[in-house]
């Protein structure tokens, strides 16, 4: 037999071999996604605020006691507890109507979610229509707890369309052994570009370590930091956010929260006392959505996170922030949903003048003809206030072109 | 050193099993007071010029298994023989099934204890030699009786496993193969096994194709390289998957 043969045999089988399927690279690992229904007389927004959002979903586990929060032992899921906590995500969604929402946390085919693909479900039972979804932890079999086949990660989904989508992969933590850290999760900034605004922006979403002891999570916030920075340097407008594990600085506990009932080292979670100034340049550098001031004055009022769905939040882990020098207003930490995640939901409206998917129709400058003294003396009906004047509050893209509340052909949308 | 096992026990599962039950597989027998063992595939025992036994002893503790292959009919251009197969996968399956490192099987309170599963698996193999080569179409029925309600969360969602679980969960499953095995010269061989899988109930395809190549090391050894090739329509989406394999066999006369 000749050894050629036997060489190439055994190139082509260890070529074709991909034994745990779980390799990334940034831009082809991004997956693209449209809800399965979107008409064309759909209504888009055209406002002067969009409302974003942060969210880490708990991979639609609502308040089931899993086995990794210690209060349970619950690993997988039915069809129907998936479906029925995906439904109470997305009434909330609904209810809430923002623009753009950073998911982490999110299912796509893992078998504790009932292979259901969490991303287009809540497209296709939100008014959202777009998405983008990086993997932060997929295995094709993780050998553990029965946790069989993961595919789970950060999400980013909106009502325009998203572009340049790319994950940025996170430094991985260095206290594991290298069987543990092969089917551990491998964190990830998720990044895309909205440019049917005014204002193009991009959006980061985020989700640190929870678990590290070696500095790991310091790394990865620092490496969103970086990416910011850089953004902010090229003078792109960003909104960025998600569960940085972090609590602001200044906080006043921050160890020994009652919640953590885990004795398992690798699952120990709530010990930040050295942690305190690692938000510090995102706070320093950008706007929050709930400044430190706000936060400082009723903490409690802020938390976002806790593992016991028959207490009440005990920290502040979900944040969002931008550069664009208006900021966000009407921000709000959703502590009404207790039932749907072990995080609520944090939301605040970002004041860029949206343009979204204007079909025949481009925008003029905003506030062109309008009185720009708004602030003291208010908008005629159908129009909202915004720092540089007054806008219709909403339009409608419809078959025949664009409806607004009001004079469409006014100041700010006109035909081309 | 305790969880090392389990993954150990896991791999075994695999490969030690579900891969050498799809290679190469003819009606011919091994000979009377032959022994034919290996590193991966089942221990046989000839014990009449027509009925062969094999068993997976290095198993037997945790999944009690044993085959029975036995003529049923030869002419001049084809053997006939039919092979049945008994398996009590359980006590392994409740071994997997654990928290922590090396557990496959989820310990979901709501689905309880894996159950007792008793496979029976019936195969008819035809087999005809042209020249120097073999050729063995085949058919097999796997059925399997459990107690208790049926929960696919117990199914281990892996390639390699899927289809062999599914068939003894939700029984009868058919199995459609075609072996082809030729001798290169006195000391190489090579063989190749395909087979297609139909499980009750779904319509969903699975395929499977092994083959080896094989080089004899003096009288009794025999030094096997090969891999196995899946594909499946699962639940977890299509996919396919290859093991490449190794394989030390050792082949004597009592």
């Amino acid at each position: 037999m000749n050894k050629n043969i036997i060489i190439l045999i055994s190139c082509l089988i260890f070529t074709f071999c991909d034994p745990f399927g779980d390799s990334f690279n940034n831009i082809d690992d991004v997956i693209y996604y449209e809800a399965s229904s979107m008409s064309s007389g759909q209504i888009l927004f055209l406002s002067a605020h969009h409302k974003v959002m942060t969210w880490n979903v708990k991979f639609g586990g609502g308040r089931i006691d899993f086995w990794f929060d210690c209060y349970g032992d619950r690993i997988h899921m039915t069809t129907s507890e998936v479906e029925d906590n995906l439904q109470a995500l997305a009434d909330f969604i609904i209810e809430q109507e923002p623009s753009v929402i950073l998911l982490q946390e999110i299912d796509v085919n893992s078998k504790r979610t009932a292979y259901i693909d969490q991303v287009q479900w809540l497209l296709d039972n939100t008014h959202l229509n777009y998405g983008v979804y990086a993997s932060q932890w997929q295995n094709q079999f993780v050998p553990s707890d029965g946790l069989g086949p993961v595919d789970s990660g950060n999400a980013i989904l909106s009502i325009s369309p998203l572009t340049n989508a790319e994950r940025i992969s996170l430094p991985l933590r260095s206290d594991q052994d290298a069987i543990t850290r092969h089917f551990y999760l491998k964190r990830n900034i998720l990044k895309a570009y909205i440019s049917a605004s005014l204002t193009p922006f991009w959006v980061l979403n985020i989700h640190t370590s929870a678990f590290s002891q070696d500095g790991t999570k310091k790394k990865q916030i620092d490496r969103l930091v970086d990416e910011l920075d850089g953004l902010n340097m090229m003078g792109e407008t960003f909104i960025a956010g998600g569960d940085l594990n972090e609590i602001p600085p200044g906080s006043s506990q921050t160890s020994d929260f009652q919640d953590s009932i885990c004795q398992d080292e690798d699952f120990l979670a709530d010990d930040y006392d050295d942690e305190t100034n690692w938000l510090d340049d995102l706070y320093a550098n950008y706007y929050p959505a709930i400044s430190l001031d706000n936060y400082l004055s009723d903490e409690e009022s802020q938390f976002s996170h806790t593992t016991n769905g028959d207490g009440f939040w005990t920290r502040k882990l979900d944040y969002l922030f931008t550069n664009h020098p208006n900021g966000f207003s009407n921000s709000e930490t959703h502590q009404n949903t207790m039932p749907l995640s072990d995080h609520a939901p944090v939301s605040a409206d970002a004041y860029f003048f949206g343009c979204w998917d204007l079909g025949s129709y481009s925008c003029s400058e905003p506030g062109a003809s309008i009185e720009y003294s708004c602030i003291e003396e208010g908008c005629p009906e159908g129009y909202i206030c915004d720092s540089a004047g007054c806008y219709p509050s909403q339009c409608y893209c419809t078959e025949e072109g664009m409806i607004c509340t009001e004079d469409c052909g006014g100041s700010v949308c006109v035909s081309e | 050193m305790y969880q090392s096992r389990y993954i150990f026990l896991f791999v075994y599962l695999i490969i030690g099993i579900l891969i050498p039950s799809t290679i190469f597989d003819s009606a011919e027998f091994i000979g009377v007071k032959s022994r034919s063992n290996s590193l991966l595939q089942p221990k046989i025992y000839g014990i009449r010029p027509n009925l062969d036994i094999s068993t997976y002893a290095s198993l037997s503790l945790v999944i009690p298994n044993i085959s029975v292959k036995y003529r049923i009919n030869n002419n001049d251009k084809w053997q006939m023989s039919a092979k049945t197969g008994f398996a009590y996968p359980t006590p392994l399956m409740r071994l997997l099934q654990r928290n922590g490192t090396g557990g496959i099987i989820a310990p979901d309170p709501d689905v309880g204890d894996f159950p007792n599963l008793i496979i029976i698996k019936q195969k008819i193999i035809a087999t005809t030699t042209i020249g120097t080569t073999t050729f063995s179409p085949s058919f097999d029925v796997t059925l399997g009786f459990r107690e208790g309600q049926f929960d696919d969360r117990l199914i281990i969602d892996h390639p390699l496993v899927y289809s062999a679980m599914m068939s003894a969960f939700r029984g009868p499953a058919y199995s459609l193969g075609f072996a082809c095995e030729k001798e290169l010269n006195s000391k190489w061989r090579i063989a190749t096994q395909n087979n297609f899988i139909f499980i009750n109930g779904e319509r969903n395809k699975h395929f499977r194709n092994s083959s080896i190549i094989s080089r004899k090391i003096g009288k009794k050894y025999s030094i096997l390289l090969g891999y196995t090739l899946s594909y499946g329509e699962y639940p977890f989406g299509d996919q396919w998957y290859l093991v490449p394999f190794i394989d030390i066999q050792k082949v004597w006369k009592k």
